[in-house]
């Protein structure tokens, strides 16, 4: 099991560090959602390894960590409306936005 | 169960790793559901709480969601947009109705939070509890293709 364990914890700090390199480098508002979402994915498998030493707290966590994926998923789900509601598209550029105006 | 945690964490980082190649902005965010579902996956073989395991499947309607709406804002997927919806209410449904079936009520609750389907079948029972899941997708599944048929679409 702690090959698991350290597979584990190699494989969410990846997850972060991906998640964190595609919400920089990306210029797309869409792709900025894919990668917060991809760093609360490597957050919640590092909530894994805690689990089995303190449940009740690894519990809590899970649940603040939700809380905040859902809120954050949320609210760009708004703003994406409101972009596409005001003749923008969400997958478009601001580079190329700019560009066009 | 080492291997197959370890297969779960290939699927999760692989699908991850895929959305830097994959250039499709909704094709990006589809490879989050299976890095999710392989999140929740090695939270059972785990152990991990059946609350927290629900917690993380609607964290995964969540992503479909999010995803749903991305295909909306890009212009050569409105087309399939209602027939996805009927795919999602399917899935989400089985998922559930699985979820009921098969999480099994004292192995994977810890003693702080007891799992939903020991406080569901406390309350009224674990088969009443199927039942009302199934009843749920089935409407799901009613109302999405009523939808359709209104709009003069074929489901």
């Amino acid at each position: 099991m702690t090959m698991n364990f350290t597979t584990l914890i190699i494989t969410s700090l990846l997850l972060i560090v991906l998640g964190a390199g595609v919400a920089a480098s990306s210029n797309e508002l869409m792709r900025v959602l894919i990668g917060l979402e991809m760093m609360f994915l490597g957050a919640v498998m590092s909530i894994l390894l805690l689990y089995l030493q303190y449940p009740v707290l690894s519990f809590a966590i899970l649940l603040i960590c939700l809380g905040t994926a859902v809120a954050e998923t949320v609210i760009m789900i708004g703003l994406i409306y409101r972009m596409v509601r005001l003749g923008y598209r969400a997958t478009t550029s601001f580079k190329e936005k700019y560009t066009e105006e | 169960m080492n291997i197959a945690i370890l297969a779960l964490m290939i699927i999760a980082a692989a699908s991850c790793a895929a959305v830097l190649v994959v250039k499709d902005v909704v094709v990006a965010a589809a490879c989050l559901v299976p890095a999710a579902c392989a999140i929740a996956g090695i939270a059972f073989l785990l152990s991990f709480s059946a609350y927290a395991i629900v917690l993380l499947l609607i964290y995964v309607g969540v992503v479909v969601t999010f995803i749903i709406v991305a295909a909306t804002a890009v212009e050569k997927y409105r087309p399939f947009i209602d027939r996805y919806r009927v795919a999602t209410a399917i899935v989400t449904g089985a998922v559930v109705l699985l979820l009921a079936l098969r999480i099994p009520s004292s192995s994977l609750s810890i003693s702080a939070t007891p799992s939903l389907a020991e406080m569901c079948s406390a309350v009224v029972g674990k088969w009443f509890y199927a039942v009302v899941i199934l009843l749920v997708f089935l409407a799901t599944m009613v109302l999405a293709v009523v939808q359709l048929c209104r709009r003069g679409q074929s489901p």
